[in-house]
């Protein structure tokens, strides 16, 4: 029995063979205590060879995720789907009851919550902190004030942008869906520096498994890569993008759709715009 | 905050219990060097860090299935990251838009390459180190296809059709080339002192 495996075990424990052939070698191993031993000895020498990667130095805030990651696991899987995450398809709702005048009021109120949600979740991070900062080991004040960073920065942004919306100064670009995307259409709130704009679109069509939408600032020297972003079921999507300070001069912007996690020239341009 | 104490499976059994301490603890043993393993295989920072993000997450959810009979914890968890890591590679294969990372036969890597910065503050036990520099080393002593055969069979998740048919070899010679490489590496490995039949 051992002739039928033993010269594909080699490449077994390296993750090379074939997926077929996996499954026959482990229909093998489970029945070969001698093919077993050998799978095991090619298998010890190869999480050596794991070993030869140069170890790398995450960033403290990666530490943080996956702790958060993990709290409470089985709370969140029982608990019934969270009103503050829930929020958009009300707001999509209701920004398809009105026209686009009525736009920037219902985004401007939607985020006008969710930003005093986020302010809300700092006030009880900070107090939880405070009330426990005697108590609690370093290690968890780290992932608390870590958390609150995160918080802190999702609040800043909201603030941004409802404070863009608002703006007297703010101008708008009205942006069209072209052949592939008929049905879409969608605003660019600008901010009086250019150096920010909130983008809100609508009628979008879904995207395929491992696609994503992403925004281009147009200028000068063609389309400069910004956000991806995601548009729910009906195919409503919103996101605030950040515009370099060698991009201010922009004529438009762009919404294509690319690969998952975005890329750096066009793929398929679907929406755009200009001033 | 390390608890030098407390052994790796020790923690696994915390962690199999929910303990969220012995998951961050686990995390600061091993996290440099999962990183490591990411960047390298992905070759891209802003993955690794997610996949490193996905490993530990993997780790908290499946802790209770760790059977510290089979293996040791610093084994299993490279062996998720590298699974990992693979898949998220051969996702972004599968994209037609993406193309592959530059030829792995023209500019495959010396493996002394990686040599850590000595400089650099990397938390970990200095002979675990030391055992990585051998390995390391070991490694350039292969012959240039038993590395090709290594470095696109597990950093790069190629399949042996896949090895054949990019490095023009026959099917057959694969297996023969992945054989002679592990053998000549514990050769190499047991020159310079390092015991593989003790890792685990």
């Amino acid at each position: 029995m051992n002739d039928h495996v033993d010269e594909l075990l080699a490449l077994y424990a390296l993750g090379g063979l074939e997926p077929e052939e996996t499954a026959r070698v482990e229909a093998h191993l489970a029945g070969c205590a001698e093919c077993r031993a050998e799978a095991a000895t090619h298998l010890q020498l190869v999480s050596l060879i794991a070993e030869s990667a140069q170890p790398v130095e995450p960033p403290g805030l990666t530490r943080a995720r996956v702790l958060r990651r993990t709290q409470k696991p089985s709370a969140a899987a029982a608990a019934p789907p969270d009103p503050r995450v829930d929020w958009w398809p009300r707001v999509a709702h209701v920004l398809q009851q009105w026209a686009w005048p009525a736009l920037a009021g219902a985004v401007l109120i939607a985020l006008f919550v969710w930003n005093i949600r986020l302010r809300e979740d700092i006030d009880f991070l900070q107090s939880q902190l405070d009330s426990q900062f005697e108590t609690q080991q370093q290690i968890l004040n780290d992932f608390r004030q870590q958390a609150l960073l995160t918080y802190q920065q999702q609040a800043d942004v909201q603030q941004a942008t409802v404070g863009i919306i608002t703006s007297p100064n703010t101008q708008e670009i009205a942006l069209a869906g072209n052949d592939s995307a008929s049905r879409a259409s969608g605003r660019v709130f600008v901010g009086a520096d250019h150096r920010t704009a909130v983008i809100v679109v609508k009628d979008l069509p879904p995207l395929k498994p491992g696609q994503t939408y992403q925004v281009w600032v147009l200028t000068e020297a063609g389309p400069q890569p910004s956000l991806v972003f995601a548009v729910n079921d009906s195919g409503w999507g919103t996101t605030t993008v950040s515009v370099p300070a060698a991009q201010v001069n922009f004529s438009g912007f762009g919404i294509s759709v690319e690969p998952e996690g975005g890329s750096q020239t066009p793929t398929e341009v679907v929406m755009a715009g200009n001033m | 905050m390390s608890v030098p104490g407390v052994s790796d499976g020790e923690l696994m059994q915390r962690i199999a219990h929910g303990d969220g301490r012995a998951l961050a603890e686990l995390y600061d043993r091993y996290a440099a060097q999962v990183m490591g393993l990411c960047v390298r295989i992905l070759n891209e920072r802003e993955l690794a860090e997610e996949a490193l993000q996905e490993v530990f997450i993997r780790v908290w959810e499946k802790a209770q299935t760790f059977e510290a009979s089979r293996g040791n914890v610093h084994a299993w968890l490279l062996g998720i990251t590298r699974n990992l890591c693979i898949d998220q590679l051969r996702r972004t294969r599968a994209r037609p838009q993406v193309s592959e990372p530059a030829g792995a036969d023209s500019d495959l890597p010396s493996f002394e390459e990686s040599l850590p910065d000595p400089e650099a503050d990397v938390p970990g036990e200095a002979a675990s180190r030391e055992r990585a520099r051998l390995v390391r080393r070991a490694l350039n002593v292969l012959s240039l296809e038993q590395r090709q055969v290594i470095e696109l069979s597990y950093f790069r998740g190629l399949t042996r059709r896949e090895i054949a048919r990019r490095l023009r070899w026959p099917e057959g010679t694969v297996h023969t080339r992945a054989r002679l490489a592990l053998q000549t590496l514990r050769q190499a490995l047991t020159a310079e002192g390092v015991d593989s039949e003790d890792v685990i």
